[in-house]
């Protein structure tokens, strides 16, 4: 179903991104349409996620109302396939952006935490999250940091190593999230 | 590795209170080569991993296996070469009627 505004009025795409053009902006209106299907097909397959269809709709349709600004001869047909296209590789960029975070993300958000700070501070917060590590994943930072594979380590702890890993990525993301969470400090819910 | 570098920063910086005595250098070696005779559960590993001293050392000893690492790739490279120089040479000799 196409995005409806709140008095339940259809939304039509070129109001959204106008394209200077009537023409075209009953080009990329219809072209919106016949691609609104496959972005709710797109959001849900590769995202889980149906309501990411309206973001990837307004993706697809920012980057169709520049194409058709520049090229005002393509035919609506034209432009609906570039909007499938579009949606598309969004929808694997997302995708692929979320199983990266599954696993790592939380690197990335200690990255940009420490990047931001200046070095006293970063030292404070490394120190406190690193403090805070249970036993187990104290020993596998070390593992990690003597060079060991998380193969190698998973070998000598008996278990999976995605296991291993996702279970000592969770650890980090929880004290992330929640520095301040065991201890004598105060709780997080 | 941010982590683990912050780790590292942590462990020279000497925050971090090692437990047990320095180890030999022999051990270093093969901590530094990540040696298969070394178990992971050994307490001179989690030492060596959070000792300044120790640390140092096992850096110094990494870029060193980094560097002879290295030079033995070029060295096989260079003899692969030559082999196969030697190789097209002799075959082409060979077809000359």
């Amino acid at each position: 179903m196409p995005p409806t505004d709140r008095v339940g009025q259809e939304l039509r795409w070129s109001s959204v991104y106008p394209t200077g053009n009537a023409a075209s902006g009953e080009k990329l209106d219809a072209a919106g349409q016949a691609s609104w299907p496959y972005a709710s097909l797109c959001a849900w397959t590769y995202l889980n996620d149906s309501d990411a269809a309206h973001d990837l709709m307004d993706h697809a349709i920012e980057n169709a109302s520049r194409y058709i600004a520049r090229h005002p001869e393509r035919s609506a047909d034209k432009l609906t396939t570039r909007i499938k296209s579009v949606i598309r590789r969004r929808a694997k960029q997302l995708a692929a952006r979320n199983r990266r975070e599954l696993s790592s993300g939380l690197l990335i958000d200690l990255e940009h935490f420490l990047i931001a700070q200046p070095d006293a501070e970063q030292r404070a917060y490394a120190n406190e999250v690193l403090e805070r590590l249970s036993p187990f994943a104290s020993s596998v930072l070390k593992w990690r940091w003597l060079g060991y594979s998380w193969r190698e380590i998973a070998k000598h702890l008996e278990m999976d190593h995605t296991a291993v890993r996702r279970a000592y990525f969770r650890e980090i993301e929880s004290l992330l999230h929640c520095p301040s969470r065991s201890g004598d400090l105060p709780k997080c819910d | 590795m941010k982590i683990a570098q912050q780790h590292e920063k942590r462990v020279l910086a000497g925050d971090v209170v090692p437990a047990g005595s320095c180890q030999d250098e022999t051990f270093l070696r093969m901590l530094a080569r990540r040696s298969s005779r070394i178990a992971l559960t050994d307490s001179r590993v989690d030492h060596a991993a959070s000792c300044p001293k120790c640390m140092e050392r096992l850096l110094a000893l990494r870029q060193e296996y980094r560097r002879q690492r290295r030079i033995w790739m070029i060295t096989g490279l260079i003899a692969a070469l030559l082999l196969v120089c030697v190789a097209v040479v002799i075959i082409s000799q060979h077809r000359i009627p």
